[in-house]
Formats: structure tokens, sequence, C-alpha cells
């Protein structure tokens, strides 16, 4: 937390010094007995349907759709998971994801900083022009672009790929956006002495920038990876092999078989949440920052 | 509605003869030979790809896949299964994008609209394949302009399961098929009556249409689409009687309404034992051995209305007629429409195989079911309701079916709508 | 957007430009995005003036789509539910205030635990997350009805009934999206100086007037940001629909939303050219919508 740059409200560019760290009311203390119970209750309504999920992961059926509802399985019921992978090819949807959204991360970092950069400090004829039409993508549906995009895959020959599924996501304008702000905080003086010392912009990026980029980094890759864990629709429509896609679609082709067998279902869905959940749990400050960053103010 | 003529005018996909030219199913362009070839050579190196709808009966098809490997241990087959809510919508896209598998299942709402766009095989010169091996009319439901571009797998009629103990414990003698439907409303609302608290129903409900709508409507004398494909029978007379006779056990609080078998299946309902009776084809076989209930169930021939009706459908394997792999496909095909592999899908109990004198191989596989009705009821059966383009109308039944059987609305009047809209739907492919 | 420049020091290259450094910066994300955004929207324009074939192929046939949009029944219900949730979505942001308000405190024990609590929705995958609220919001042994129930309220159909549906979808959405707003109005919070809250002090005010005359005031610019993503993020909803309510499901006619009519018009019955005419319609609402916020917020939103 220490040295992030927090971020700022003001509409001017923003500021070099970081606000004063101090919280809200400085107030005399008094009892929270109620501000603990208000966090709490709504924290646990909050994380309850995956305490639930878990819950009916481990029923039976019957245990599933009894009424009143079963508040913890009889014996719990292991055996839901194993049978996730005779349903759905499980590993190869779980590493296929895994890829896409790596390549993904990979991707939009390295030609988010770039542009962010180039948006941020070089001048050239057209660039508001040319920012304000990248912008303009973010405010449509993604769905409105899934059949040109088919067809610009297809014509690729990239269906049923990683690098199919991955390709459109790599090209972000929010990641162009959220860096294009990073680097119009940072102060002028860091380019000045590497310009001196006659480093052309590529290696001053590379060299001063670039390491100097952390959270913003962090704020974009974490975004992105969520985005790219959790799509639905356009693998649904780029890969369409089983054991080509990802785990969100293997999930709804769970959902359509003749019989519902719900706590598999259950436990499928679980599992695929899992591995980005423990992720996040694990890395918790450095995502609430980097989410926090994506609030800042243009 | 957009007008089909124009669509089926504009296929893309079609070389300049148009779509229309009807010159059999893979008259089609897109830079592939439409020819057959010479099969594959035993020693033969490849992979093809292989897509299926029906994950209870992936076992099945995978025994298949490995008897075939031991012919062709250098082809690979990869098995792919959608479920069928998507599958017909991931072949459409496969189709638009080139890239359709090489072989794959394909049933009779379908068949037409991919073989007219030259998107199926001709498979008059597949080796070892001999339409006389198979029933008449599932041949002739995968025949296009002439020309077999399916193989028939299996076929399916329509029959009444129903759960044994729970019909005793409601004090309902298990159906002896001569019941009309008088009886089985009957026996539902006895069922229902005795064991609702215990929220288990006489029937499941549902708005099936092969398994339920479309029998109930051949029996009252109705029909669904006319024989010459112009008219949608959703209007006429006998089929608006099932209408009623659906939407009546709803409003009697005997048969659950459609929001309640939305959230519940009927097909889960029965196999989770919460319902005693479903009308539903031979291919529940290979669900329901899986489920708590199959010790409790059997078949019975289904209900009698003023005329016999049932309906016959059968699954087909179809090929790419844009394939790159067609030396391996077509052997692999080939396999799939032997007798050897027509028993390997019998034994394991998946569906009943299509090919002659196959059956028992399935009877004997499931002894606890009384499977040889569904063998009878085909003598009888008509065939699916099936025109050019079924899937348009398949899609206006999603719509309205739900607003018929279970209102809101007057049954009547919304059958009109749907009959209306349907006949649009056929106006434009002829 | 913004109209700051850049605080670079002047330089000294050819007429004040970078040459062709920007090009080498550019490039590669403009490829990308000119050959997968922007072709798109284009090819959307130019199918919108067409119709396809069930497997490919386009023939022009003129304004016939965007006639078709003015006779579709579907289309002023849709618009409709788009709005409700996005509504209801957006009352959200004030409770957010709320709780984040709560959470930042100088001194809450806890904090980390908590802020994990509201903090996990955010990372869920929507349709793995639409399934479980789908058996929470079962008629007949869905939780929410148990609960009605020992009120003695018979519970609706919450999935499968018109009306309660787009409610049931709204409240899984306005749960999924307040963990962001919570965190990025978080961040706002941290950057309100304490002295103001200090001159408030000073001057008499209680916590619930400080709440209302610093607070709120010295948020709105978190406020405003949030509110234009969540309108925007309302106005797309479709995974939500799609995996809570399934396909064949009575009441999707009277809860579908516009991004899912276009994708039931493009993808289930292959009406490709009128699903880009739908798609027209969102980014028009979208653009006024999001015109018109930038044209309010001169009115409500202080910067300092």
């Amino acid at each position: 937390m220490s040295e992030t740059p927090a971020p700022t409200t003001a509409r001017t560019s923003a500021r070099t010094t970081a606000p004063d760290r101090a919280r809200s009311r400085p107030r005399a203390r008094r009892p929270r007995w109620a501000t603990h119970a208000v966090l709490l209750i709504g924290g646990i309504l909050m994380v309850f349907p995956f305490l639930w999920q878990i819950n009916m992961s481990l029923s039976t059926q019957a245990e599933v759709t009894s009424v009143p509802p079963s508040w913890l399985p009889a014996t719990p019921q292991w055996k839901n998971y194993p049978a996730v992978f005779e349903q759905v090819p499980f590993l190869h949807q779980f590493v296929n994801t895994a890829l896409v959204t790596i390549a993904r991360v990979i991707g939009q970092l390295l030609l988010c900083t770039l542009a962010g950069y180039a948006f941020a400090r070089m001048r050239f004829r057209g660039k508001n022009l040319v920012f304000a039409l990248v912008l303009s993508i973010l405010m449509v549906p993604y769905q409105i672009y899934l059949i040109p995009q088919y067809g610009v895959i297809q014509n690729l020959g990239l269906l049923n790929t990683i690098a199919g599924i991955a390709a459109p996501g790599v090209f972000s304008a929010f990641g162009t956006f959220l860096m294009r702000q990073h680097f119009l905080s940072m102060p002028a003086s860091l380019e000045e002495a590497a310009r001196l010392d006659g480093a052309n912009p590529w290696q001053t990026f590379w060299r001063i920038m670039f390491p100097l980029s952390g959270p913003a980094l962090s704020a974009v890759a974490i975004l992105t990876a969520l985005a790219s864990w959790n799509d639905l629709m356009w693998p649904l429509v780029a890969a369409t092999y089983d054991e080509k896609t990802t785990l969100a679609v293997g999930l709804t082709s769970l959902q359509g078989q003749f019989t519902t067998d719900y706590p598999v279902m259950m436990a499928a869905s679980f599992m695929a949440m899992l591995p980005l959940m423990i992720l996040f749990i694990v890395l918790q400050r450095r995502v609430v920052e980097g989410l926090a960053h994506s609030g800042m103010k243009g | 509605m957009t007008s089909r003529r124009t669509l089926l005018g504009a296929a893309g996909l079609a070389a300049a003869g148009g779509a229309l030219a009807l010159s059999g199913c893979s008259s089609g362009g897109g830079g592939a030979s439409p020819e057959l070839g010479a099969m594959a050579a035993r020693s033969a190196k490849d992979s093809i790809s292989f897509q299926i709808w029906d994950a209870a009966q992936a076992p099945a098809m995978q025994q298949i896949i490995d008897a075939f490997h031991e012919d062709y241990p250098g082809i690979e087959v990869t098995m792919s299964i959608a479920a069928y809510a998507s599958y017909f919508e991931r072949l459409r896209i496969q189709a638009t994008g080139d890239d359709l598998p090489d072989v794959f299942w394909i049933n009779g709402p379908n068949f037409e609209l991919y073989a007219s766009h030259g998107l199926l095989q001709d498979l008059s010169d597949l080796e070892g394949f001999d339409p006389k091996n198979y029933p008449e009319n599932l041949v002739d439901l995968y025949t296009y302009d002439a020309k077999p571009c399916a193989i028939p797998k299996d076929f399916d009629t329509i029959g009444l399961w129903y759960n044994r103990e729970l019909l005793h414990r409601a004090g309902v003698d298990a159906p002896d098929g001569s019941w009309s439907w008088q009886q089985y409303r009957d026996a539902s609302e006895q069922v229902t009556r005795k064991l609702r608290s215990d929220r288990i129903w006489g029937n499941p409900g549902g708005i099936e249409t092969q398994a339920y709508i479309y029998p109930l409507a051949l029996q009252a004398g109705g029909f669904i689409v006319s024989e010459d494909k112009t008219t949608s029978g959703y209007d006429d007379p006998g089929t608006l009687e099932a209408f009623e006779f659906l939407r009546g056990m709803i409003d009697d609080d005997i048969a659950p309404d459609v929001r309640y078998t939305t959230e519940n299946r009927p097909q889960d309902l029965f196999s989770d034992g919460r319902a005693a009776l479903m009308t539903s084809g031979n291919w529940q076989a290979a669900v329901l051995q899986d489920s708590v209930v199959k010790e409790q169930i059997d078949a019975a021939p289904l209900l009698h209305g003023t005329q016999e009706g049932n309906v016959i459908h059968g699954i087909g394997y179809a090929m790419s007629a844009h394939g790159t792999h067609k030396p391996a496909a077509s052997a692999f095909l080939s396999f799939l429409g032997s007798e050897k592999a027509a028993r390997i899908q019998g034994a394991a109990g998946a569906a009943n195989p299509a090919f002659i004198g196959t059956n028992d191989s399935f009877f004997d596989a499931l002894p606890g079911f009384d499977l040889e009705l569904f063998v009878d009821a085909a003598k009888t059966a008509l065939p699916y309701p099936v025109s050019q383009n079924t899937s348009a109308w398949n899609q206006l039944e999603e719509l309205l079916l739900p607003k018929i059987v279970g209102g809101p609305g007057d049954v009547v009047e919304t059958a009109e709508d749907l009959a209306d809209r349907m006949d649009g739907v056929l106006a434009d492919e002829s | 957007m913004s109209h700051e420049t850049a605080s670079a020091a002047p330089r000294s290259r050819r007429g004040g430009t970078d040459g062709w450094w920007p090009l080498v910066f550019l490039g590669p994300l403009l490829i990308g995005v000119a050959v997968f955004y922007f072709w798109p929207i284009l090819a959307t324009l130019i199918n919108s003036f067409t119709v396809f074939g069930p497997f490919g192929g386009r023939t022009f046939n003129g304004l016939a789509n965007f006639a078709q949009l003015l006779q579709d029944s579907f289309i002023p219900r849709a618009v409709l539910n788009t709005l409700i949730y996005t509504v209801i979505v957006l009352c959200g942001i004030p409770l957010a205030v709320c709780i984040a308000s709560l959470l930042n405190q100088k001194g809450l024990r806890f904090a980390r635990l908590y802020q994990v609590l509201f903090f996990l929705p955010a990372v869920s995958m929507p349709v793995a997350v639409s399934l479980v609220w789908r058996m929470i919001f079962n008629k007949e042994f869905g939780l929410v009805n148990w609960v009605l129930s020992l009120v003695g309220i018979d519970g609706p159909y919450w999935v499968t009934a018109p009306w309660w549906s787009l409610l049931a979808v709204s409240i899984v959405g306005l749960w999924s999206s307040l963990p962001l707003a919570i965190i990025i109005l978080g961040a706002g919070l941290r950057g309100i100086p304490a002295e103001l809250y200090e001159a408030a002090q000073l001057d008499g005010a209680g916590t619930v007037r400080q709440f209302f005359s610093v607070t709120v005031p010295l948020l709105t610019p978190s406020i405003f940001f949030l509110s234009i993503i969540t309108a925007i993020n309302g106005f797309q909803l479709f995974d939500l629909l799609f995996a809570m309510m399934g396909q064949a499901n009575p009441a999707m006619a009277d809860t579908q939303s516009l991004v899912y009519l276009f994708y039931s018009e493009a993808f289930r019955q292959n009406n490709q050219g009128y699903a880009s005419v739908i798609a027209l319609l969102i980014l028009a609402i979208i653009g006024a919508f999001t015109l018109l916020q930038f044209r309010l917020q001169r009115r409500w939103v202080h910067y300092e």
C-alpha cells in the first residue's frame, strides 16, 4: 500500500503527493457493535451463495431438492467431485481457460502499456481523436462484436484454438485508458534525466517508466484475468469442441443434459470458480488496490 | 418474420447454381470436393472429430470408437458432446464457419436444412452401407433428393413409463397398455391427491413435443404439419382437443404447471422418483438405467385416443460434405452403420439400434424394462413432423406452447396465433 | 473524457511531435483494435441492411430490418426490462456508499475479514453463480421461499414468472456489482482529507451531518464514475439471464433484455441482419445515456 499513488479525485492532473492517508472520522471512540453487526450480517449475506454452493455440492439430489432445505448433508458426497470429470473434460477446459487468461494478461500488459504511454507522453497529430475512438469501443456491448469477430477468427484459421479465444481480448481500450492515466500521473523529471543521457523513447520507456508501473500493471492484470476467466459468450462461439473450450462454456453444457444432476453441477461450478478465488484471496490487498485504481478519475 | 425465400435464395455457401439447385445433399461449393472418394486403408493414419448430443449415450459411442480403433489403429476419433439444448445452435455456427465435425449426429427436424445446402455428404457410394438394412421410413427420413445423406442410427417411439412403487402407494393399478386418456387422467389425479404431501405428482406435465404433445394431438385426430408441408395443424380441432386435455389437468391441479416444469423438468421429476407416469421414448432407457428409480420402473404401451397416434423418429449419423478427412470419416461412418456397431450400441443399453435384426441386443441389455413395445409401436407410428425449415417453427413452439398449455389466455386463441405464425414460416419455405 | 495534456517537458524534436515513435508504440494495439473492434462495428452497420442465409451469405434488403424493428412487439418490453434492471442495480450505489463508509472507519477491527466477505462476489464466475442463485430462488425448494414461508408467505415463481424473474435477476445483478462499487468508493473515501472532518466537527456537525455534508459531496466524482460504469454494464445484461433462466423459459419473452433479444435473433433464429439493427439500437441508447450523464454531471459532481 505504501508506495501506491492513491487514487485521486482531482480533475487537474494527478497530484504528485499522495493524499494524506489518515482515514475519515477521527472521532471519540465509542462502542462499534452496531457497525460490526451490520458488516457481519451483510458480509455473510454476500458470501452465502458460495457456502450454499459448497453445501449443495456435497449433498445428494434428494437433499438438494428437499423441503424444508437441508442445512448439512447427512453424509458428505465427495463422489460428486470426481463425477464432474466424467461428464465434462474438466481438466482440458481448465487448462484452456488458464492459457487463454495468461495470453490475454500478457498481451494486454504489453500492448496497453505501450499504447497508454504513447497517449500520455507523446505528441502527434490526431492524438485526441485516436484516443477517443479507442475509448468509444467501451460503450459497445461485446455481444455486438461477436459475429464479425467470428468471421475474422475463421479467416485467420484460428477457430477452436487458444489463440483464437484469446485474440479479441488482448486489445483492450480499458487497459489502455488505465495505463494512460497512470503515466499522466508520473513526474516528467524522470524522463528528462534519461533523455539527457541520450536514450530514445523506447529505451526510456523500458528502463524508467515500465519498472515504475507496478500498481497500474497489476490493476490491468487483475481486471483482465477476471474478465477472461469468466467470459462466456465469445468462447461459446469461437470454440465449438468440448475439449477446446473454456470452463464457463463447459458449465452451460452441463445444464442442458437430459437429466439434471444438481450436486454434480454445483461441484463443477464451485471448482470452476475456485482457482481464481483462491488466487484473489491470497492477493487480496493487491487486488483491492488494483480495482480501486480502476476508479481513478481522468 | 423475414422471408425465408430470400434467405434460401441467398445462401452464401451455395455455388453458382444457387442453394436450391436440387442435386443432392452434397452439391454445395465451398471449395471441397463433394465426392466421397476412396475409403481409408487399414493402415491409414488420421484423426477425425465426432459430435453427439446425449451424454447418456457417450459410453456406448466410446465403445464403438474403441471397436473401430481395433480395425483402424491409426485413426483417432475425438468425440465431443454438446447438450441437446444448444447442439443445433453450435452445429449452425460450425457450418457457417465451414468447420463441421467430420461425423456427427443429425435429427429429422434439421436434416433437410443441412442436406438442401449441400452440407451433408451423399452416401450412395459408401462402402458397406446398404439402405436395405434399416427400416424404410427412417431411410426415407434421411434421404434428400433420392440420395441417402445420413445413416439411421436408432429409432424411438413413445410409450408410457411408470413407477410401480408410486402407483402402488396411491392404490393405482399399473398401466396395462389399454389406457384411455380418461384413465390416464384419473390415475394421475389419484396419485397427485394421495402423494402430494410428499411432493409427488401423478404425471410430470411439461410441453415435450415429441414425447407428449405430438402423440396426443395425433390420437385426437389432429396433426402438426400437413402432408404437403403448407399448413400448420395447431388450430385443427383434434390438436386443440389435446391442448384442452393438458390444460385441464393443470387447471385442476392434477399436473404441475409450466412454470413448475421449467424449474423441475419432467424428466428429472420422473428419474428422481417424484412423478409416477411419464409418456416418453425408448431413449429414456439409457438415462433411467442409471437413476435411483431404475428398480421401480417399467414401460407400457402408450395411451389410446380416438385413433392410433404415435411418433417414430431416429437419429442419423451424417458426414460433412466439406470435410478434409473423408477417407477416414468414411471408414468410421461405415463402421457406425454396421451390424457390429449396432449391437454394441444395443448391448450398452444406449438406444434401440436401427439396424434390422439387432433389436434383441437392446432388449437383452435391459431385461428390467419391457422395450419390445416400442418396436411394436413402430409398425403403426407416424413419421415425426418435419418440413424444410423445421427449426424455425420449433422456435415458435418453444415460445407459445407454454402459453397454450399453461396459460394465461385462451387455449384456442393462442393456438391459432401459433398456427398463423407457423403458416407464415411454411409459406416462406415453398 | 478529460482534457488534460501531458505534463511532459517541451521536446526539441521535429516540429514538436515525436516522429515515428508513436507509431511504434501504438501500432500493435491499433491494428488489433481495428481488426477486432472497428471493423465489427462497421460490419454491423453493413449487416443491418442485409438478410443472412442460414449458413452465412448476405443479400441486400434495404430498410426492411429497420421497418421490422418498429413493428417488433418485443422491443419496447426489452427496453423496459433493461431499464428496470439498470435502475435496480444503480440503487446499489447508495448502499455501497454506506458499507464503504463503515468499512473504512479508522481502526476498525476485522476490517480484512469484512473486506474478503464483501469482495468475493466480484471474483466469482457469473455463469457458475447463476446456477446457485437459480437453486436459491427455486419456487419449491429454494431458500428464499422457505424464508418467506416462515412468515406465512407463499413465495412466487422467482425464475419462471414474468416480473418476478426480472426482479430475481436484478437482485443477483445488484449482489454481483456491489463489491466493485465498495472498493472504488473506499478508495475515494481514503482520498478525503481528515482536516475536513475536523473542521466539520468544530462547526458542531454530528456523524450524520458529517456524512451528508463532507463524505457524500466529496465522493461525487467516484459516484459519477461508478454510475457510468454500472449503467453501461446494466444495459449489457446478458450472462445472468442466460444462465439463470435457461433457454426454454415461459417468462423469457417478458424478461429478456435488449442484448438477449439480439443474441436470440442472431444465434438462435439466425436473423443476423435484424440482430444488427437491434445492436445499433443498443448503441444509440448507451450513447445517449452516457452523454446525458456527462451533461448532468456539472450539476451534481463536485470537484475540488
